[in-house]
């Protein structure tokens, strides 16, 4: 029998709980559900997403299709999806747990995160580079989980490479691009999907990485785009592209960019400089901050957000907010008027 | 009296000659500059509170016992934001005060923070709870 034996330590009973999970994966695929292989491409990495069935792959595959790449042999990390209804499988779940708002976050030699509401499971084993997600049936994949699927397990991996996944909008051209940061609510999401279709790419509305090895880096993760209403009157450009798009009963929608703007999405770029919107100007404009001031924007939405690492989660935003300049850049009523002023600075033309 | 900061729930880092300290449990973030964040990093490296009065009395030439009170006061501001906790010793390989050339210190303006709540909502609406794997289930018979 493979049980979980309570007399373990805590890290073996972590790994119990994952080999559980695991085998439930396994034992989805043995009983028919075909397994399914993608490849991603993320800052110079290669990701091997597998699905046990189709009904998951639908809904989260479309956020990475924009980087998706060739099937290799050793893929850098290996993501496994599967859903209990839909593959007719019973995955355990840790019933101790009080049935509560929020996250169970378990930081032992493997990492599991449940979420009691709506039944969902991530694992990471980092001595294997694999991780697992789990939902009771294909309707929990919620509307943030098609939107930034798995970005808490990709923190996880990719702090082990010293890469950040930091809650930020980006976009630039393939010779500089801009970070936009800020709690929920401050524009960024806006700005950045305002430059749809404009000369600047676009590589992230909410959740993107960054390296800092030589020079900083920032790295497309997600096709998606988020708008709520107030956003959507804002962007009369995009509102045929969201008028199909997934909503949620707050009306906000989740847009897949690379089945409207294929050509304006950007996988990588060099950072130039990182941007604070500021909402309530008459007219756009900029003004250099301290970088202080911009890791009390970027550090604490990414840090409530993901658990894990969050020590060396403020030192690698430190070292990032220390590497570019830092700009606050206040925001008129019409979000197309700020994009000539990230063109510019996208460009290296302010500093 | 030496003091602790309270890790692995309260990061910190210096940026500028500003530091940011991130309470992950509640949600709240701080901002010290000037004296504060010179303080502050006694205190990471757990200086007594009457060594950094001696200091800080040395370099102004203000009171001892006065510049002893003001931090009493700020280490007990700290401990009540559950950013620190008192020592009942000095830790072993503690650095000394040499090297500090008054920066921050002169003259000497009692230590502040400013303290930032705006995250404290989404914690409440989206609480992260650091569990252990203890008392976790066993396998279900379905899988047996």
């Amino acid at each position: 029998m493979i049980g979980l034996d309570l007399s373990r330590s805590r890290d073996a009973r972590s790994i119990s709980f994952f080999e559980l999970a695991e085998a439930a994966y396994h034992e989805a695929v043995s009983r028919g559900s075909e397994e399914s292989r993608r490849y991603i491409g993320i800052a110079g990495r290669t990701i091997r997403l597998t699905f046990a069935g189709d009904a998951l792959e639908r809904l989260i595959a479309p956020a990475f299709a924009h980087i998706e790449c060739d099937a290799v042999e050793f893929p850098d990390l290996t993501l496994r999806w599967w859903d209990d209804a839909t593959t007719g499988v019973s995955t355990p779940e840790p019933p101790g747990a009080q049935p509560r708002t929020g996250l169970d976050f378990v930081d032992e030699a493997v990492r599991i995160a449940w979420d009691p509401a709506r039944g969902s499971l991530s694992l990471y084993d980092p001595s294997r580079q694999l991780g697992l997600l789990r939902f009771p049936d294909s309707d929990s994949a919620t509307f943030w989980e098609q939107a930034a699927p798995a970005h808490r397990l990709l923190h996880w991996w990719a702090a082990g490479l010293g890469i950040q996944l930091v809650h930020a909008a980006a976009v630039g051209s393939p010779d500089g691009g801009v970070m936009l940061v800020g709690r929920g609510g401050s524009g960024k999401s806006t700005t950045a999907l305002a430059c749809l279709g404009s000369s600047l790419g676009y590589l992230a509305d909410d959740y993107c990485m960054i390296s800092l090895d030589s020079a900083p880096r920032v790295h497309s993760l997600y096709s998606t785009g988020k708008a709520d209403l107030t956003s959507l009157r804002m962007l009369p450009s995009l509102n045929d592209a969201f008028a199909s798009a997934p909503e949620r009963i707050d009306g906000k929608r989740v847009l897949f960019c690379a089945w409207h703007f294929q050509a304006s999405l950007l996988h990588s770029c060099p950072l130039r400089a990182i941007v604070v919107p500021r909402l309530g100007a008459a007219e756009p404009a900029l003004a250099r901050i301290p970088a202080a001031h911009a890791l009390r924007m970027v550090a604490p939405s990414t840090m409530m957000q993901l658990p894990g690492d969050r020590a060396a989660t403020l030192a690698r935003l430190a070292a990032l907010v220390k590497s570019v300049p830092c700009y606050e850049l206040a925001l008129s009523t019409d979000p197309y008027a700020a994009v000539p002023l990230l063109a510019l600075l996208s460009r290296g033309e302010i500093v | 009296m030496p003091f602790r900061i309270n890790t692995p729930d309260v990061s910190h880092e210096l940026v500028d000659g500003e530091v940011i300290v991130v309470h992950s449990a509640t949600g709240a973030y701080y901002s010290l500059s000037s004296s504060a964040a010179v303080i502050w990093g006694w205190l990471d490296r757990g200086m007594p509170l009457e060594d950094m009065a001696n200091k800080i009395a040395e370099l102004n030439g203000e009171p001892r016992e006065s510049c002893l009170a003001v931090l009493r006061g700020f280490s007990t501001e700290l401990e009540a934001e559950g950013l620190i906790t008192p020592l009942t010793s000095v830790p072993d390989g503690h650095a000394v005060l040499a090297g500090n050339d008054g920066a921050g210190l002169i003259p000497f303006e009692p230590p502040r923070f400013e303290k930032y709540s705006d995250m404290e909502e989404l914690l409440l609406v989206d609480p992260i709870h650091e569990v252990s794997s203890h008392g976790w289930p066993e396998k279900p018979a379905a899988l047996n």
